[in-house]
């Protein structure tokens, strides 16, 4: 090929780079928004679906099925009413699946507290990059981001959030010692702390510990009968459990009644699994859901919302189209003189097609470009923002 | 006066029965017709171009570079016929083997002396080595090379004709047009313009047909063609 369109298209456009500049910065700002909105939605939907397709079915109580996937799945957004634990002894009775349960309602240092089991981590795939993982109570483990976020690693302290000063029936907030920081798995995990369903129990005001009765002030005592004794405020509650006060830590409701937001349920096999939604139906105290049928859905209605939006950047498109073109229009007019004298040296007019061509070729390269490294900077600040979809 | 007919076709310019006219609707409500019957330029010769304003001098000097075509006649320019050839053929000869020069110099002011001067080529069939080294060559016989990286807007009147001149020579054609280069300079600078022009052409052996209107430079032409005497030009409203 000649280089001299090449050369000539180069020449002008850094002749006047301040409007070369100009024409790029405004295909680039027409075109950021649209790759940008349709790569954020990419990432997110692909995330979305693989997180739905890893978790094979999930439990709650009755109530809004997005609610309950979204605080199953991305530990987000409060479920309306929580399933007793008591719930996940009727799972594994006939051993049909393995449930894991899940307490995702309070925050530890903002960052979502989940308590589990440690099959979680196993049926996850998460382990510990430095430590271990919650085998004591009040022990917790860090997602790798949220340790990055806390800056807290093994052997420090964490507290948890208290949601309201004037929740006064709720716990005090409970310092945990961090065991472990799991790997980065790029999911919701990694930003999001760990501990026991008992320890969140606790952070959560349905158990504590405090010194035994017997070595109360009198006064401290309320009543003394054969229910029990029951103590006044002024009693110290600890908020930190120590292998010298974790015998003193208890739960006065019946245990098989306190709350889990939600139960992943891993069927033995696909038998078990209609088997178990078969249960499930004709159940109205708790629901099962197939979380990657309730995503297609959430994804069908943001689909529904985008193709609003897509007629709006068709719009801006052509509009965008028509500014341009008139902008060529009126760029070759002024340099009317320029291709004529082109024409009276005896340049072919294709050179003189392909050296505009190529001048605004570049232009159009260049704008989309730079929209292209927005839209990729935009999905990246996006993802560090809402790290819970990561 | 016109040169005499021209015994080797070969070379040079030579025009026959030429009969051009452009209707009024293409000339701002102007008529224009031109006929000459003919006129030749030796290779090696220089020959001005004279005449009163709208005799068609410019017109002539288009015909001849194949930017224009006539009604009828016959145009043969370093011995090929422009006439009955198609316009994209006339433009790739003109570019190879005709070289231009204009009042207005028409340099394009986003490139460079160097890259101005070697427009024909890098537009043409390709910037090679053989064209660097007659750019450089041009360059010092007259007298730009210290210039060649510098853009147009930074070059007196003169600089600037010079290196239209050497644009017109780097493709080393037998055949020069040039369109009043001198117009623009005053008296000193458009004879040393001239000079160059008269020196490369016939440094070379190329042909050169110039239109002037200056009378005083006729004294340095081989020949002088009044086309306003020897041509059948009209304007009518």
């Amino acid at each position: 090929m000649n280089s001299g369109p090449l050369l000539l298209a180069w020449r002008h456009l850094t002749h006047r780079p301040g409007r070369s500049s100009l024409l790029v910065l405004c295909l680039a700002l027409a075109a950021l928004l649209p790759l940008a909105v349709e790569a954020l939605m990419a990432r997110f939907g692909e995330q979305l679906v693989a997180r739905a397709d890893a978790t094979p079915l999930l439990a709650g109580a009755p109530g809004s099925r997005f609610d309950l996937t979204l605080n199953g799945l991305y530990f987000r957004g409060r479920v309306p009413r929580a399933l007793p634990v008591g719930e996940i002894d009727r799972l594994v009775e006939d051993g049909l699946c393995l449930p894991i349960p899940i307490l995702a309602r309070d925050t530890a240092e903002g960052l979502p507290l989940v308590g589990t089991s440690n099959d979680y981590f196993r049926f996850r795939g998460l382990r510990p990059a430095v430590g271990g993982l919650p085998v004591q109570l009040g022990e917790c483990v860090l997602g790798a981001e949220a340790a990055r976020r806390t800056r807290l690693g093994v052997g420090d302290e964490l507290l948890t959030d208290h949601e309201s000063l004037y929740r006064i029936e709720a716990g005090y907030p409970l310092w945990m010692q961090v065991v472990g920081v799991l790997a980065p798995s790029g999911t919701a995990d990694d930003a999001t702390v760990f501990a026991s369903l008992e320890t969140v129990w606790i952070s959560e005001g349905l158990g504590h510990g405090h010194s035994a009765a017997a070595e109360q002030d009198e006064s401290a005592v309320i009543r003394a009968d054969e229910n029990g004794v029951v103590l006044d405020s002024s009693v110290f509650e600890f908020q930190r459990i120590t292998p010298d006060n974790v015998d003193s830590f208890h739960f006065h409701d019946d245990v098989d009644a306190l709350p889990v937001t939600a139960v992943v349920v891993v069927p033995r096999d696909a038998a078990s699994a209609t088997i178990l939604k078969g249960r499930y139906r004709v159940r109205d105290t708790a629901q099962l859901l197939e979380p990657r049928a309730v995503i297609d859905e959430i994804l069908g209605l943001v689909f529904q919302l985008k193709r609003f939006f897509d007629a709006h950047v068709l719009l801006v498109g052509l509009s965008t189209l028509c500014l341009f073109g008139l902008v060529v229009a009126l760029s070759i007019r002024v340099r009317q003189r320029e291709f004529e004298t082109l024409a009276r040296l005896g340049v072919a007019r294709s050179r003189i097609l392909q050296t505009l061509g190529l001048e605004y070729g570049i232009i159009v390269v260049a704008g989309l470009v730079l929209a292209a490294l927005g839209a990729w900077t935009v999905v990246v600040v996006f993802e560090n923002l809402l790290g819970w979809m990561g | 006066m016109a040169e005499g007919p021209d015994d080797s076709p070969g070379g040079g310019v030579r025009i026959c029965e030429l009969s051009f006219a452009r209707a009024a609707h293409d000339r701002g409500g102007e008529s224009f017709r031109l006929t000459v019957d003919e006129l030749a330029v030796e290779p090696g010769r220089a020959v001005a171009c004279i005449g009163p304003s709208g005799c068609g001098k410019t017109t002539l000097l288009h015909l001849v570079a194949g930017i224009l075509a006539p009604d009828r006649g016959s145009v043969r320019v370093d011995g090929v016929e422009l006439v009955g050839m198609p316009a994209a053929l006339r433009r790739r000869f003109r570019l190879r083997r005709v070289g231009l020069v204009f009042q207005e110099f028409e340099l394009l002011e986003y490139l460079s002396v160097a890259e101005n001067v070697l427009l024909p080529w890098s537009m043409g069939r390709g910037v090679d080595p053989a064209a660097k080294e007659r750019l450089g060559e041009l360059a010092e016989a007259t007298g730009i090379a210290p210039l060649l990286r510098r853009r147009p807007r930074r070059l007196s009147q003169g600089e600037r004709q010079r290196v239209a001149i050497c644009r017109a020579l780097i493709t080393a054609p037998k055949v020069l047009l040039a369109d009043e280069p001198t117009g623009n300079l005053d008296p000193r600078t458009g004879g040393r313009v001239l000079d160059l022009l008269l020196e490369q052409a016939a440094a070379r052996g190329a042909a050169l047909l110039m239109v002037t209107h200056d009378h005083g430079l006729l004294g340095r032409f081989d020949a002088v063609v009044d086309l306003g005497a020897v041509a059948g030009a009209e304007a009518r409203r």
